[in-house]
């Protein structure tokens, strides 16, 4: 009862518990084409979804790992990551997260550090694909050794949102490492998590006792020692 | 003319002003702070013209445009002007989203200058 949370909110997380639901989250400056490169992915015509009070798009799509059907909700920045840092819950339950660079702007490239250091802070262990966008307007980029993935040992992909190169490579390798991430590893605060919404139900169930019990009084009656 | 009380006259005209030069060129803002101001920007804190105008200058946008909703104005018992803006902007070619701005005017020297700012994003917690 008392988890009943009466919220006005169109976005239930919890459903990304569920064996077939993923998230994976897109980073990166304003402007890396994040948002092109999904709608590449996804072809013409896909309507995202728009949630203006939260700043959020999110892109639907189903797809298929090893036959079994797999729901992919890829979300979105809107642009408040210009005003102010990103809200917690943009990275809570994420299974992946995609992070973007444009090759011809070396401040989005510089700027990956301090993406990279928000998302561990609340994702430590999720799988991180790096993505250098924008390769068709200089293909000697992708001869660049691009030393933040290789720190982190992270895979780099060259993409280009414009003629669709490795696009949907990109997207079916975030997929498949979401999914083999929710099967196989947990994060640490996940289990943490987990573990305190136990001892919460716990909680609930000894205090419905508790009350049960005053509200019958007498029927558990102990012997009082004097 | 003369309708409006002066409060609002001054408040409204300082309103239009601010999102003229945020607009335009958001580097002129100091010319509207003291050394004494306070900016809070999305929970962030600033005091002083030079602190407010390098954070407002360093926001990572090119082009940024305001659309005032509403705006309420009052006078206080020490004879400044409260104003507030609920209103929505549009940086560079993000989305469209709603913010809420709240100003503190003073008159020194026969110019009114800002004292207080207070600025959000109209964003809701999810999940």
């Amino acid at each position: 009862m008392a988890r009943d949370k009466a919220k006005p909110c169109e976005l239930d997380q919890e459903k990304y518990d569920a064996d077939d639901n993923v998230k994976i989250i897109c980073l990166g400056d304003s402007a890396v084409g994040k948002s092109k490169l999904m709608e590449r992915f996804l072809m013409d015509g896909f309507q995202p979804q728009q949630l203006s009070t939260y700043a959020l798009t999110l892109y639907k799509h189903t797809a298929t790992v090893d036959g079994k059907t797999v729901l992919v909700d890829f979300w979105d920045t809107a642009g408040q990551e210009r005003f102010q840092s990103m809200h917690a819950s943009y990275y809570h339950k994420a299974h992946a997260c995609i992070m973007v660079f444009d090759v011809q702007r070396k401040i989005t490239y510089r700027n990956l550090s301090t993406w990279y250091a928000e998302l561990r802070e609340f994702r430590p262990e999720i799988p991180c694909i790096v993505v250098a966008n924008k390769i068709d307007a200089d293909m000697k980029m992708t001869q660049k050794s691009f030393n933040f993935a290789r720190k982190f040992s992270l895979p780099l992909y060259f993409v280009s949102a414009a003629d669709g190169t490795n696009v949907v490579k990109l997207f079916s390798d975030a997929i498949r490492l979401a999914v083999s991430y929710k099967q196989n590893s947990r994060d640490f605060m996940d289990e943490v998590l987990q573990e305190l919404e136990n001892i919460d139900l716990k909680r609930e169930e000894e205090e419905e006792e508790e009350m049960l019990d005053k509200e019958q009084p007498g029927r558990q009656q102990s012997p009082s020692p004097s | 003319m003369g309708d409006k009380p002066i409060w609002e006259q001054i408040g409204s005209s300082f309103i239009q002003h601010y999102y003229q030069l945020f607009d335009n060129d958001r580097t002129q803002l100091g010319a509207i702070y003291i050394d004494a101001s306070c900016l809070t920007w999305e929970g962030q804190q600033f005091q002083g013209k030079a602190a407010i105008v390098e954070k407002l200058s360093s926001l990572p946008f090119q082009k940024i445009q305001h659309s005032i909703t509403a705006q309420d104005h009052q006078p206080t018992p020490d004879s400044c002007i409260i104003s507030m803006v609920v209103g929505q902007l549009k940086a560079d070619e993000d989305p469209i989203m709603g913010f809420h701005q709240m100003f503190l005017l003073k008159n020194i020297n026969d110019a009114w200058v800002c004292t207080n700012d207070m600025f959000r994003l109209a964003l809701h917690n999810f999940g």
